[in-house]
């Protein structure tokens, strides 16, 4: 089961890459995607990481947006 | 303290980003020689169980060479009570406190250890730098502590831009070394909690993170990222305050003597949870942010499933409205949704466990390892000024939903957040 996530991931993952190079904008385009709140990660400031931590202290999940490690003692 | 890769990043750097803020014309006022703080203090409380008190402070600078350093310091005061594991019953139970100084007893409620209260101190640092026009690496170190945990960790990754900057893909690797000390020592699992069979000595556990990450410009408006993470843990992953209830046939809770351990009082036959030694977790990742005219929708999906037989689905939606002089309004609803665990059991028989024991199997009542079903709802409203400064307030209700009584849980979130230039 691990190794056949871990395979589609990968198979996804290039997959997308293979059919992403037509995709995109010019340089002169990128006026709204320079905005923060279209930066994915940066978007929401330290939301994502308060978040990520009241979650995996109340549910057995954790990971994909970033590492899945806990530096916690709460679960 | 799960540290991010900063592979989000496309392209444009934090110059420009900053400079358009809002599309509002370039500042007068340089930011990029200046350290971006962002601060926010968070207010978590639960009705009847856990309150935490969590300010954060993150500094951030982008240098000459186009390297980023960021640096964040984050406090977490815990107090109130937390479920202990054991069912909820008509029959009064009784429970040791961790330490096996104290007993308490319940009946009628959900059990509820009131000695819950820790202070966590988490720092972590994070640096990024290009090495060629389309290559940055980036390492990163995370330390943090409370009264019986104490956690390091570092991480390393490789960022690549490709098509133009329309694509980025991100590899990165981290490792956390782990060190819990139980108050009271480490229980031994499928003992009587009134027998106090602990051991001295701390126990460890060890996290391997790998993560891959893709993030795609689609079009104008479209940005799209998709994440891979593999995360394996080796060591000690039971709670070690954290028992499971031993019931009849009618489910009422047994006594202690009868199995030979020690009377403490009523319904007092509750042995201490004993998890797995390993973890391997796997999640999918796929966010998807797209700007409208003036609005900003974001959505979120994971997907999640472990070799402990969870499996779970996150959906998180946010809908940010762009209103004049930089005031925005942005709902938000999180819905979560996981199975439980193999050895997740709401409490055990005798016969049960007897092959436990006999077996050395893993049982858990930790209601997180149960199914549960988790909606959140709220806003965030916001005011960023011309000078980049950014005042915010986060409102939203957080309610847990599974199995059992104990799973049952509504809680509230309160944020304010202030990011300043200095």
């Amino acid at each position: 089961m691990k190794s056949l996530i871990s395979l589609l991931g990968v198979m996804t993952v290039l997959g997308a890459l293979a059919g992403c190079q037509n995709l995109g904008v010019q340089p002169w385009e990128r006026d709204l995607l320079a905005k923060p709140v279209m930066t994915p990660g940066a978007a929401d400031g330290l939301d994502d990481a308060l978040d990520d931590h009241i979650y995996f202290s109340k549910e057995a999940s954790s990971g994909g947006r970033g590492f899945g490690g806990g530096g916690c003692g709460c679960n | 303290m799960k540290k991010m890769l900063d592979g989000k990043k496309i392209g444009a750097g934090l110059a420009a980003a900053t400079c358009s803020l809002l599309g509002q014309p370039a500042m007068a006022q340089d930011s990029t020689d200046a350290w971006q703080f962002d601060s926010a203090v968070l207010y978590y409380s639960e009705q009847d169980r856990v309150t935490a008190v969590e300010p954060v402070v993150r500094a951030k600078k982008q240098f000459q060479d186009e390297s980023e350093l960021e640096m964040k310091l984050t406090l977490d005061t815990l107090t109130g009570a937390s479920h202990n594991g054991a069912i909820t019953s008509d029959k009064p139970q009784t429970f040791t406190s961790p330490s096996g100084n104290s007993s308490y007893q319940v009946t009628n409620e959900v059990p509820l250890d009131d000695a819950f209260k820790d202070t966590r101190v988490a720092a972590n640092m994070q640096y990024t730098r290009p090495f060629t026009r389309n290559l940055r690496w980036t390492g990163g170190l995370n330390f943090s502590n409370e009264y019986d945990f104490t956690s390091l960790g570092l991480n390393a990754g490789l960022l690549w831009d490709l098509n133009n900057k329309n694509t980025t893909l991100t590899f990165g690797v981290a490792h956390e070394a782990d060190t819990i000390d139980p108050v009271g020592g480490s229980p031994v699992g499928l003992t009587f909690q009134s027998d106090e069979d602990k051991t001295d000595g701390s126990e460890d556990k060890s996290i391997n993170d790998f993560l891959i990450g893709m993030t795609q410009v689609i079009n104008r408006r479209w940005i799209m990222q998709l994440n891979y993470n593999l995360s394996v843990s080796d060591g000690y992953h039971t709670d070690p305050y954290k028992i499971v209830t031993v019931v009849d046939a009618n489910g009422d809770p047994l006594e202690a003597e009868s199995f030979g351990a020690n009377d403490i009082g009523a319904g007092d036959a509750q042995v201490f949870e004993l998890r797995p030694d390993s973890r391997t977790k796997n999640a999918l990742y796929w966010e998807n942010r797209y700007h409208f005219n003036r609005d900003v929708l974001a959505v979120g999906y994971r997907f999640m499933s472990d070799d402990w037989g969870i499996t779970s689905h996150t959906l998180d939606v946010k809908y940010r409205f762009q209103f004049d002089n930089g005031w925005y309004l942005q709902p938000h609803v999180r819905w979560y949704d996981q199975s439980e665990a193999d050895f997740y059991k709401e409490s055990i028989t005798a016969s049960e466990l007897t092959s436990l024991q006999n077996s050395q199997g893993e049982v858990s009542a930790d209601y997180r390892l149960g199914n549960l079903t988790d909606t959140t709802y709220g806003f965030k409203v916001g005011k960023e000024w011309a000078n980049n400064q950014q005042l915010s307030l986060r409102v939203e209700s957080f309610t847990q939903s599974g199995d059992s009584d104990a799973s049952e849980l509504d809680a509230l979130i309160t944020q304010v957040g202030y990011t300043f230039y200095w």
